[in-house]
């Protein structure tokens, strides 16, 4: 009995945060439509900062506390709610997960950076006892009951929270407000409320929830990382559901309820009063959580019919653009067919003939991946759904191979495709009680099934042979080939690197064209029809309930062979615990692929190699590995603007920029037809111009790095003598112009050669151990950061008048960037300082933004924001490359020669040209703008004569879905 | 009413929600090659009754009969492929997919040749014989020009027509189309009845149609319900109902107010 006090009284304090954290959720979920996963981060956050303040650094517990709690946090939600969330307020609702998915992974890893924290988190930090006066390790005791302090203030310190949070719900009036709009939605549009004002103080509220969660969990749980606040979340997210996502006190109830459910699940009712093995009921103990979620989902009506928190404007969800392919015309298509084909050989011979043994692995690597992603590809870039278990798909599918070869013999292909259909009729059996599910709750349903899958099934040795997994070994030849005398493939040919790798395209060929037949196929476009309009699509006969179980069963299959694939690579099934296919991984994938495109093969091709050559490129730099969750985590919200995924969108600009070029050279023709503009004029004149110093620099540079030595200055005064003409030319035409126009062109002209061969020199000097004369370098750096401030001052004020001025916006911003670019360098060298670098960079990146927005407010025309948001891009890589690159020679971690910093260096110079490229196009649609207008005022205006060539493009779907869209849809 | 048994037999269909009756033991039959008009105030369940007959709706009570055949607790899609054919009130395309492909897909799934292996084998192209039918379609829609337009970019009565040519090309026995002429100006909505004068001559389709416009449904139907506040409060021949007082009442006195 008194065994039964204690565990009721540690779910209870379980419970009590379970609820803090639900009612989070509901918060922002009703307040802003996001059904933020990212929760757990955020949680982390404020428990890795308590313990690093407290442990640390030495910090006293209660302004540990209250930083952690009451500073971070809030802040932390504030940011989040105006930096992300904000604009996604219309997004639909996969773009939202999908960025709070990218945040749960990302934002836990930069604290743990240690440029940034980097918190030891080897113990549990102490509990809040002390700052009461009360001993850390009391134990209040009555008799047999015994309870720890800990868990006293976790109930405690929820309660209070609780009762505080139905104080403020009560009392005041944003409160009120946020309550009307948790309860229900539609009063609050009635009543005008504010939107942003809610948005922004329920993520503050909520985020706050979460540090007081993160705080009071972190003396409790078994250790203070990242994963385990993951796992904290399900729970949390079994309460909310039972709540119904809205009323409070069903929260706290249910919080509480199942506080109590799972300690007592562990006690020996079930051993002793069910005689139910101990093994069994500690596994149930810990997929509890995933059960009762798939129960809840399944079965709780209220939740399923609900009605989501929606915006007005949201009803109608702009569909994704057309493929990129169809934009091409018939030349282009005609190119494609010949280069495609070229590519394809020439990859693989190089592979083959060429690469060593390990980049041939990592290559293969990257094509098991790419099946494995594939799947994704067919659940969300075809279904239009989100699937976050794909990976106990893939698992099924090596395990059912282990099995068949271990009791059967059975040759591993022939398992493979054995083990696809397995999964494939698993994935069809989970398919059918979550029939009526839909987005979110579908989701949530496939993280439920993952979770109970990897703790629950693939712990059992019977069916995972864990610890060791089945060995699996590659396939083997039936005896060796003679290939017309010329050469033999011997037997065992797949056993090696360059015939796995065939073996690897092969799989990965037939994988491929089946998604590609199923995507153009007749399965294909009724999934289209259902995405679009589900009620529309049955009153045509079409059968949606079939159409999602064969959606489930091709996307296991795939995940299944992409599993069984990677096992032959490791020659050993995958481990369910490991951080390759744990069940929470599931997440990063759909991060993954998502945001680099989950509607093509070639998105997710891109995936899968990127995958493996992020990580190859990071290790090789000596960089912490969870820069690439960090980097593809934030990557995620690119998705918000480009659904579609970053691969199409850049295919499809690339076609694009064709027509654009070609629709370009009509208007200065047209312009010198009519005498406007001199004949000899080219508006390539300031590109070329920074051409010959791209090309010295890119020969430079080399030899720079293979030699270690500073190129002389006369080669740079010949390269000066080569592009004066190029330069000259515009800088004296632009005198037609108005005045700003002809000041930009000068400012390029000097900036482009100047900056390159600063920034070059540098790299040099350091490679060679020869710092530059700091003061020197000082004294330039201030007085370019100087002018770069007067400058964007100046122009900024201008900026918002008139569309004219945006000349002055685009020099401000070339300045601003060379001077912040050259003063972060400065630092780095000076100083010695890492945190001042960060520190720079930080304050300059909303620099960046606020500029961008702005010269994105201002021009109206498609391309120029088109092109603007490239240049920033590139303009932004450049930096970051530039400062990795600088800080790791600075320090001495790698050496210039390794493989991967030539790659980041030219990485960094090619960023470096597209800024310029970018910032000279846009600078020449504003001259001959200007041309234009000062000439023939009658004319119409050139920002228009690009729109209406856009709408001559066949227009993407999403442009006219919103507005938002339509800037960059095209 | 020559047959025996009508296509349609819809009887004591009743709806509630939750307090509301909207729909309270309403008959209702079309026979084969028929046009019959369902008029009513607002909210008098017309929409509601036609989500019953296709089962986007349980109804409480009632059954109705196609062909002979009781449907009631069929699925959706298994009512269209028995030969029904709808549009809706608030348009409901494919977002995202051109004029065609929501032919097409129509078109194909009529066919009911969707399996899944023949979309591997790559027999699930596109064949002559699917375009041509929608080529047709288009035609007698004048969607000719849109055709490969995303839907997305047409106008409201566009999108109808797009609505109808789905619903036309899986070759419906009866065609309940809710509130058609809604969105489209005189010109096209006189087009429109035109259309669906000769889809009911050359095809023999049965057309239920839901329309405010009473001039228009004079102008095709043969018979007429009149439903208010989910009774059916008339029903027979066109003029017939249209001179009735009730109706007159009920029906002409909203449109007075509504317009
Ligand atoms: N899903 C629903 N839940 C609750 N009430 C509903 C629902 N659908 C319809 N109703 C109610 O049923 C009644 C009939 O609605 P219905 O849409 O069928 O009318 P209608 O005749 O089509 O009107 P209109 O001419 O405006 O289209 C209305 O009072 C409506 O509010
Ligand atoms: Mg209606």
């Amino acid at each position: 009995m008194a065994n039964f006090l204690n565990l009721s009284a540690q779910g209870v304090a379980q419970g009590a945060i379970y609820a803090l954290i639900a009612m989070g959720l509901v918060l922002t979920y009703k307040t802003s439509g996001v059904f933020n996963l990212a929760f757990s981060a955020q949680a982390f956050i404020a428990g890795a900062v308590f313990y690093w303040l407290n442990v640390d650094e030495g910090a006293p517990l209660l302004l540990a506390f209250i930083i952690a709690v009451f500073v971070v946090s809030p802040l932390l939600g504030l940011l989040l709610d105006r930096a992300i969330f904000r604009y996604m307020r219309t997004a639909p609702w996969s773009v939202k997960l999908v960025s709070a998915l990218g945040l749960m992974l990302g934002l836990p890893q930069i604290i743990l950076l240690p440029a940034v924290l980097g918190p030891e988190l080897q113990s549990n930090p102490p509990n809040l006892a002390s700052i009461v006066g009360i001993s850390q390790d009391y134990v209040f005791k009555a008799g047999d009951f015994a309870i720890g302090i800990e868990r006293i203030i976790a109930v405690v310190v929820s309660l209070l929270a609780v009762i505080g949070l139905g104080i403020l719900f009560r009392y005041s009036s944003i409160g009120l407000q946020m309550r009307a709009v948790v309860e229900s939605p539609r009063m609050v549009e009635l009543a005008g409320v504010d939107a942003d004002r809610v948005s922004a103080y329920s993520w503050m509220l909520s985020s706050f929830m979460a540090g007081l969660a993160g705080v009071l969990l972190a003396p409790i749980i078994t250790s203070v990382n990242p994963a385990t606040y993951i796992l904290i979340i399900v729970p949390a997210v079994v309460v909310a559901c039972f709540g119904r996502l809205s009323s409070i006190p069903l929260t706290l109830a249910g919080g509480i309820a199942f506080g109590l459910l799972e300690k007592l699940i562990g006690s020996d009712l079930l051993t002793n009063g069910f005689g139910m093995s101990s093994d069994l009921v500690s596994k149930l103990q810990v997929s509890l959580p995933f059960i009762v979620l798939l129960l809840l989902l399944l079965f709780l009506p209220g939740l399923r019919t609900r009605r989501e928190a929606q915006d007005p404007l949201s009803g109608v969800d702009p569909p994704p653009p057309s493929l990129a392919a169809s934009y091409k015309d018939a030349s282009t298509q005609r190119l494609t067919k010949i280069i495609f084909p070229i590519f394809v050989g020439t990859f693989v011979v190089v592979s083959l003939f060429w690469l060593s043994g390990i980049w041939v692995n990592r290559l293969t690597a990257g094509l098991v991946w790419t099946i494995i992603f594939l799947s994704i590809t067919v659940f969300t870039g075809l279904g239009g759904q989100i699937s976050l278990g794909q990976t106990a798909f893939a698992l099924t599918g090596a395990f059912a191979v282990g099995q068949l070869i271990d009791h059967l013999g059975m040759p591993i292909l022939l398992a493979m495709v054995i083990g696809a259909l397995i999964a494939a009729a698993l994935g069809a059996l989970v398919a059918l009680p979550a029939l009526r599910l839909d987005g979110l709750y579908l989701t949530l349903a496939t993280l439920g099934f993952a979770l109970m899958m990897g703790t629950l099934i693939f712990q059992d040795p019977t069916i995972s042979k864990q610890p060791t997994g089945f060995v699996l070994n590659r396939p083997l030849l039936w005896g060796n080939i003679d290939v017309f005398g010329w050469f033999t493939i011997h037997r065992d040919f797949f056993r090696t690197d360059d015939g796995f790798f065939v073996l690897t395209l092969g799989v990965f060929a037939i994988v491929a064209v089946g998604v590609i037949l199923v995507r153009t196929g007749t399965t294909g476009r009724s999934l289209l029809a259902v995405r679009g309009s589900a009620t529309a699509a049955a009153s045509i006969g079409i059968n949606s309930a079939r159409l999602r179980v064969v959606l489930f069963a091709i996307a296991a299959a795939i995940a299944a062979t992409g599993g069984t694939m990677y096992g032959m690579l490791i020659q050993n099934t995958p481990d369910p615990n490991g951080t390759e296919f744990q069940a929470i991984v599931g997440a990063f994938w759909v991060v993954l692929v998502v945001t680099v495109g989950a509607r093509t093969v070639d998105g997710a091709a891109n995936a899968g190699l990127s995958f493996v050559l992020t990580a190859w490129l990071i290790e090789s730099q000596r960089l912490p590995a969870s820069l690439q969750i960090i980097g593809f985590g934030f990557g995620a919200i690119a998705y918000a603007k480009h659904p579609e995924g970053v691969v199409e969108w850049q295919t499809r600009r690339g076609i694009q920029d064709r027509a654009r070029n070609a629709a370009e050279k009509a208007r200065v023709a047209g312009l010198k037809a009519r005498g406007l503009i001199p004949a000899h004029f080219n508006t390539r004149d300031i590109g070329l111009s920074a051409a010959p110093f791209g090309l010295y620099a890119l020969y430079w540079l080399a030899d720079g790095i293979y030699n270690a030595q500073v190129p002389s200055l006369k080669v740079l005064g010949v390269a000066f003598l080569i592009c004066l003409p190029f330069g000259l030319g515009p800088a004296l035409k632009a005198i037609r112009g108005d005045g700003e126009s002809r000041r930009l062109s000068l400012i390029l002209l000097v900036i482009s050669p100047i900056s390159i061969y600063v920034i070059f020199w540098l790299f040099t000097a350091i490679a060679k151990g020869n710092p530059p004369n700091v003061k020197w370098f000082e004294a330039a750096c201030a007085a370019s950061a100087a002018y770069g401030v007067y400058w964007f001052t100046r122009n900024f004020r201008d900026m918002r008048a008139e569309t004219g001025r945006g000349l002055g916006a685009v020099g401000g911003f070339l300045l601003a960037l060379a001077s912040v670019v050259s003063a972060t360098a400065g630092f780095f060298l000076v100083k010695d300082n890492l945190f001042v670098g960060l520190a720079l960079g930080l304050i300059a990146c909303p620099i960046f933004f606020v500029l961008c927005r702005e010269i994105d407010l201002m021009t109206t025309a498609v391309t120029r924001q088109d092109r603007i948001n490239r240049y920033t891009g590139f303009g932004l890589t450049f930096m970051v490359l530039f400062m990795i690159y600088l800080r790791k020679l600075q320090f001495g971690d790698i050496q210039p020669e390794v493989l991967g910093t030539r790659i980041l260096v030219f990485a960094a110079i090619g960023a470096y040209m597209q800024f310029l490229i970018g910032a000279q196009s846009v600078l020449n649609d504003y001259w001959l703008s200007s041309v234009e207008e000062a000439r023939d005022p009658a004319e119409e205006r050139p920002g228009e004569a690009f729109a209406s060539l856009d709408a001559s493009q066949p227009v993407p779907a999403g442009a006219m879905g919103s507005v938002e869209l339509a800037g960059e849809g095209t | 009413m020559n047959q025996q048994s009508p296509l349609l037999d819809a009887n004591e269909i009743t709806k509630r929600f939750s307090g509301i009756t909207a729909l309270d033991s309403v008959n209702l039959d079309v026979a084969e090659h028929e046009i019959v008009g369902l008029i009513g105030p607002n909210g008098a369940g017309k929409t509601t009754f036609f989500n019953c007959l296709l089962g986007m709706l349980r109804p409480d009570d009632g059954e109705v009969l196609f062909n002979g055949q009781d449907i009631t607790k069929l699925p959706v899609y298994k009512r269209a492929r028995l030969g029904f054919g709808r549009t809706f009130q608030r348009i409901e395309l494919f977002s995202g997919l051109t004029v065609r492909e929501h032919l097409l897909i129509a078109e194909r799934v009529r066919r009911g040749d969707g399996r899944l292996w023949k979309d591997f084998l790559n027999l699930a192209k596109t064949r002559p014989e699917e375009s041509a039918a929608a080529e047709a379609t288009l035609e007698l829609l004048e969607l000719t020009d849109v055709a490969d337009a995303p839907v997305e970019s047409l106008s409201l009565g566009k999108g109808r027509l797009v609505e109808l040519g789905r619903a036309l090309m899986t070759e419906p026995k009866l065609l309940l189309l809710d509130e058609p002429s809604s969105g489209l100006d005189q010109v096209e909505t006189r087009a429109l009845t035109d259309v669906l004068r000769v889809v009911n001559r050359q095809r023999g389709t049965a057309i239920l149609l839901v329309e405010h416009d009473v001039e228009m449904v004079q102008s095709v139907a043969q018979r007429l319900y009149v439903l208010d506040f989910g009774v059916l409060i008339a029903s027979g021949l066109t003029d017939e109902v249209l001179a009735d007082k009730a109706v007159r009442a009920a029906y002409i006195g909203d449109i007075a107010v509504s317009s």
